[in-house]
């Protein structure tokens, strides 16, 4: 939401920028050369195109809670970890403009940097003391699945490259695979009121932190991005 | 300055080229993880252990509770374990019936809690900055007719939350918290494991022997402090015949 604000802003400005006097010119000029490299770094930007139907009518519906605790009380879920098993459900409904609707979906994850946490731990919320370090982001483990295991790597627990802002693609093929194909990476125009299989997705969570870290209160959070693919 | 105009408009336009609707949806999960300090020892041993002197033999050679105790370690942090002997006074057994008149002023009943003496299998690997004659009490039960003084003697104190000094014995970490010297790492007897072969036990399991050595006359000859002190009764003296009590915890803390 906060990167479609952009958008507008910016597009307003350039236009407002660009249509003052003569001597406006080459500052319209630089402004235009130093807003667009912005808009290609910002997550889950909008691509270039309207092949598919814009929010609502394209959407993601999350199911489950938006907040999940994974409390590390005893020794055994120290070492053995602790899985929270389908902890999130999305479901899809891509609408298509025209017969190029294609999308992709990805989760990124976010650290908090404006908490000063280094980009690749999580963001510490509270220390009990002691020694040990602060568990990084590639702790996180996801699983992503669903009826036709559509998602790449689908069923297999990944990991986030422990930088912030990092991602794991769910969903994301050069080419339009069709609803219905009941293949991986079905892509195309299409809903999980008609597609349950292909276009819900599972997903689990689990963190298996052994006996490193230093005993404290983390956090991360994720964000799943729906986004029309070019 | 037309042409720059133009180039201007055309690259304004372009810019607003994407703000049409287009498909873009988000939704965020935030996940909390919550790891707790766990300090877990569990404890294998007989609720009292006693030593019963009614020959000349054990007062001799004493008697000796081999694997009386089993202690074992999980933790999430790093940890020091130590044991410490303890009564009312914190330096002489609690005595609970004494047998005979005792009339004779060379019949002492304060018998220093350094007495009991303690021997662990499994030494200590975290000891690097100890400064103590001993750092454990891995040191083997000497005979009875060598003096070992304060050799084995559990450390004492009268609040046994007070942590021995780098100068006495732990029988895991040490005082200090310098990383891999003075702190066992996090880890389980559950899943640490030693070298094949090496006849160890890992370095988060501990079997306990206890001993007490009266002597004749039973003045306790290898009671001392850890500097090797001796605290025995002096020449002439003897233990009063009676029942003694002590306590002996076992305290799993984190490295400090």
């Amino acid at each position: 939401m906060s990167f479609h604000i952009y958008t507008v802003l910016y597009n307003r400005a350039g236009a407002i920028f660009c249509s003052g006097p003569v001597t406006f010119f080459i500052r319209c000029i630089i402004s235009v050369i130093l807003l667009v490299p912005l808009k290609g770094i910002a997550q889950c930007g909008p691509p270039p195109a309207s092949n598919c139907q814009p929010f609502p009518a394209s959407s993601i519906l999350l199911s489950g809670n938006n907040n999940h605790d994974f409390v590390f009380d005893s020794f055994s879920k120290y070492i053995n970890g602790i899985t929270i098993s389908g902890a999130t459900q999305l479901r899809l409904t891509v609408l298509p403009n025209n017969a190029s609707c294609k999308w992709k979906l990805r989760v990124y994850v976010d650290n908090n940097p404006s908490a000063a946490t280094p980009v690749n731990e999580w963001e510490t919320l509270s220390n009990y003391g002691g020694t040990g370090t602060v568990p990084l982001i590639d702790l996180l483990e996801v699983k992503i699945y669903n009826g036709c295991n559509t998602p790449l790597n689908s069923g297999v627990f990944q990991n986030f490259t422990p930088v912030n802002g990092s991602f794991i693609d769910i969903i994301k093929d050069i080419v339009i695979i069709p609803a219905g194909s009941c293949t991986s990476n079905v892509n195309g125009a299409g809903s999980y009121l008609t597609n349950y299989k292909e276009y819900s997705f599972t997903i689990d969570y689990r963190l298996k932190p052994g006996l490193v870290y230093k005993a404290g209160g983390y956090q991360l959070s994720l964000r799943f991005c729906l986004v029309e693919d070019v | 300055m037309k042409t720059i105009k133009r180039i201007a408009l055309a690259l304004t336009m372009m810019s607003a080229l994407p703000s049409f609707a287009q498909l873009q949806d988000e939704k965020n999960v935030t996940i909390t993880m919550d790891l707790q300090p766990i300090l877990q020892l569990n404890m294998t041993t007989a609720d009292q252990v006693n030593f019963v002197f009614d020959d000349i033999g054990s007062y001799y050679g004493g008697l000796i509770r081999y694997g009386a105790t089993t202690l074992k370690v999980s933790a999430s942090v790093t940890w020091d374990l130590y044991a410490v002997g303890t009564s009312t006074n914190g330096t002489s057994w609690d005595q609970q019936v004494k047998y005979g008149s005792a009339a004779n002023p060379n019949a002492i009943d304060a018998l220093p809690l350094s007495a009991l003496e303690l021997h662990q299998r499994g030494a200590n690997n975290f000891d690097a900055n100890a400064t103590g004659a001993q750092t454990d009490y891995s040191a083997q039960f000497s005979p009875a007719q060598t003096a070992a003084v304060g050799v084995n003697s559990i450390y004492t104190n009268a609040n046994p939350y007070i942590a021995p000094t780098a100068a006495d014995k732990y029988i895991q970490g040490h005082k200090g918290t310098v990383s891999a010297q003075d702190g066992a790492p996090g880890g389980s007897y559950l899943t640490a494991t030693t070298a094949a072969g090496s006849g160890n036990i890992s370095d988060y399991m501990f079997v306990i022997d206890y001993r007490i050595l009266p002597g004749l006359p039973a003045v306790f000859p290898n009671a001392g402090d850890n500097a090797g002190t001796s605290q025995s009764l002096t020449a002439g003296q003897y233990a009063q015949p009676g029942v003694y009590s002590m306590n002996v915890k076992y305290v799993l803390l984190e490295d400090q």
